[in-house]
């Protein structure tokens, strides 16, 4: 199930929270932990079955590691936390690379090595990073094991299950005792949804269809011109389709009675690469930076090991998006780029005005996509190459796209600056009357078009529910 | 000591049925050695008649949204005429964990279909919705639309 369906918006979401509205105490943890386990299956029965079994071992893991520290046994607490980490980390590996690995050794070896894996449960790379931090923080003592309901509900929550944010256990920990359900926050949490939505619905579905066209041409045959709108697209239509899904799971999670981590900061305002993947994805960013950079030693270690660290953790970055070259190389080209910001031009980037800083952020990140929305690698460097091809700059469908595309690019491009949400709260602070009427013109014409949207086309799933 | 046993037995229980759910899927979805072009050759003429064409790589991802090189094999017999309904479409996946793409894909394409016939070409409704099949089984992937699709499927399921 997805949170932009008909029957999510129209059944599953107004019944779950009436009941978990009727549901006084306590009981409203087990209707969330109920209504996440219908999400769950209801694509799939055997991703429940999964999650379920994956959910004990990690929590019975978690629970001999906190006895093996309060009882002194660092050792055999080191072994439950490694084999527990490492049987996690197997299972994400089966899932996402084993077939890929089987391909490509299959290539290497001239030979064929057929492979029949399991489909992957929604969410895997989410959730298996989620028990990731509930094993590390119980074995440094950054929270306790909690209660089996508990950290049940921390590992399915609905509204993060499929796509994140990925929130630390220690984080989450305390809310897990009462969920905060304040009039306030519900009207808060369902306006964020709404916002989703429209990105989603209206802006990233409607930019999919321009950069399908693009990307189902040969790749030889691309302008220059018609090769920048399709990136130009896949680039917002990115942005707008997971951004779109974070306020929508921020928003449930806020009507729900959790505060879950911010993941987008308008990360094509950003002044640096490293300054985007503060503001894209924040969250897994902050996750790599905790259980990875850190314990590798950080930037404390000298130059030489702080560029293994960075790129080590980028590889991996790459790698958790995909098993394709093109993924590896789209982490290994942020991570070099990461290391240019961070040595040679650490002096020099200052000095450069913040517009042209941020231009040049944004075509390095849309560079970085190309080689994400590829399929291989020789097809991301040809698109590069028509990007460049200045000997064929437009050609009729070029200009088709361009005068198709123009109006809603614009929009979009418009819609990732803090502008129209700075213009908003300064409205509703000024709180003039027609404000208020406008909001709820705006809000009820927005989920009508999100409404005819979903109902005349095809679905199109969340990108990065596929991660 | 007593307190860490229960949860270590918890642990191995919960791993071992994990194994066991992936070695169950493993049997029961066994990968096909046969050849793709001996499977085209056995499903195609089931269904292929004049109104069908092999379409290239752009059609099947245009219509699809899948990319002929990411499979060991795939072909598309695409109606000739807009107003026609029949196609099969079959793919030999290089490994099993792409069957759930490759099943969506047919899956949004019978929604399409059947969405732009409804109300307007009632033989092609009627062909849609009553004579499609999506058929995956291990390694292999066949949807089709056509009067004899009965007869594709037992071809395709034979010559796996």
């Amino acid at each position: 199930m997805s949170f932009h369906q008909l029957l999510f918006l129209f059944l599953f979401l107004p019944v779950g929270f009436l009941l978990f509205r009727a549901v006084p105490g306590r009981g409203k943890k087990a209707v969330l932990l109920a209504l996440s386990a219908v999400f769950i299956a209801w694509g799939s029965p055997s991703d429940l079955l999964f999650v379920f079994l994956s959910t004990v071992f990690n929590y019975a893991s978690g629970c001999e590691l906190a006895h093996l520290k309060r009882a002194r046994r660092e050792k055999q607490a080191r072994f439950v936390l490694v084999s527990a980490v490492a049987a996690d980390v197997l299972l994400l590996a089966y899932f996402k690379y084993f077939g890929f690995a089987a391909r490509e050794a299959g290539a290497l070896l001239g030979a064929s090595f057929p492979v029949n894996t399991m489909p992957a449960p929604a969410g895997v790379s989410f959730f298996t990073f989620s028990q990731l931090s509930y094993l590390f923080d119980v074995y440094r003592g950054a929270a306790g094991p909690g209660k089996p309901f508990d950290f049940a509900l921390f590992v399915t929550f609905f509204p993060k299950f499929t796509s994140g944010p990925i929130i630390p256990y220690h984080r989450m920990a305390a809310q897990l005792h009462t969920p905060i359900v304040t009039k306030k926050r519900v009207e808060t949490g369902l306006r964020m949804f709404l916002v989703g939505l429209c990105k989603k619905v209206l802006i990233a579905d409607t930019l999919r269809l321009t950069f399908a066209s693009v990307s189902a041409m040969a790749t030889e045959e691309l302008s220059m011109l018609t090769a920048w709108l399709g990136g130009l697209s896949s680039a917002h239509m990115l942005y707008f389709d997971f951004s779109g899904y974070s306020d929508m799971a921020l928003g449930l999670g806020r009507a729900f009675g959790f505060s879950l981590p911010v993941n987008f900061k308008y990360p094509y305002q950003s002044a640096s690469v490293a300054d985007f993947w503060r503001r894209w994805h924040a969250s897994l960013g902050a996750w790599f930076r905790d259980y990875v950079y850190i314990p590798l030693g950080g930037s404390r270690a000298g130059t030489a090991k702080t560029v293994r660290n960075l790129l080590i953790v980028w590889l991996l970055t790459g790698l958790w998006h995909g098993a394709n070259w093109t993924f590896l190389l789209w982490g290994l080209f942020h991570g070099i780029v990461i290391v240019l910001e961070k040595y040679p031009l650490k002096r020099l980037l200052p000095k450069i005005p913040v517009p042209l800083r941020q231009t040049v952020t944004f075509l390095l990140v849309t560079v970085g996509w190309v080689l994400f929305f590829s399929p291989d690698v020789g097809t991301a460097f040809r698109f590069l190459g028509r990007m460049v091809a200045v000997g064929s700059f437009a050609d009729n469908a070029a200009l088709y796209y361009l005068k198709s595309t123009l109006p809603l690019l614009a929009l979009a491009v418009l819609g990732s600056t803090p502008l129209v949400r700075r213009s908003a709260l300064r409205l509703e602070h000024s709180r003039p009357r027609w404000f208020y009427v406008a909001e709820i013109v705006l809000f009820a014409a927005g989920l009508l078009l999100c409404v005819a949207g979903m109902v005349s086309s095809t679905y199109s799933s969340f990108l990065y529910a596929q991660f | 000591m007593k307190k860490s046993i229960p949860y270590a037995a918890l642990r191995w229980l919960s791993a071992a049925l994990v194994l066991v759910l992936i070695l169950g899927h493993t049997l029961k979805n066994r990968v096909s050695p046969a050849d793709f072009s001996s499977v085209e050759a056995s499903v195609a003429p089931t269904v292929l008649c004049d109104a069908m064409k092999k379409a290239d790589a752009q059609l099947l991802k245009r219509l699809y949204g899948l990319n002929p090189s990411d499979y060991e094999g795939c072909v598309l017999y695409a109606p000739v005429s807009n107003i026609d309904a029949r196609e099969l479409l079959l793919v030999k996946l290089r490994d099993v964990s792409q069957q759930a793409a490759v099943v969506a894909a047919a899956e949004q394409r019978l929604r399409t279909q059947t969405n732009a016939f409804d109300g307007y070409g009632t033989d092609q409704y009627a062909l849609l919705t009553g004579h499609s099949a999506i058929e995956a089984h291990g390694n292999y992937v066949m949807f089709v639309v056509s009067e004899n699709e009965a007869a594709a499927k037992a071809a395709f399921l034979a010559a796996l």
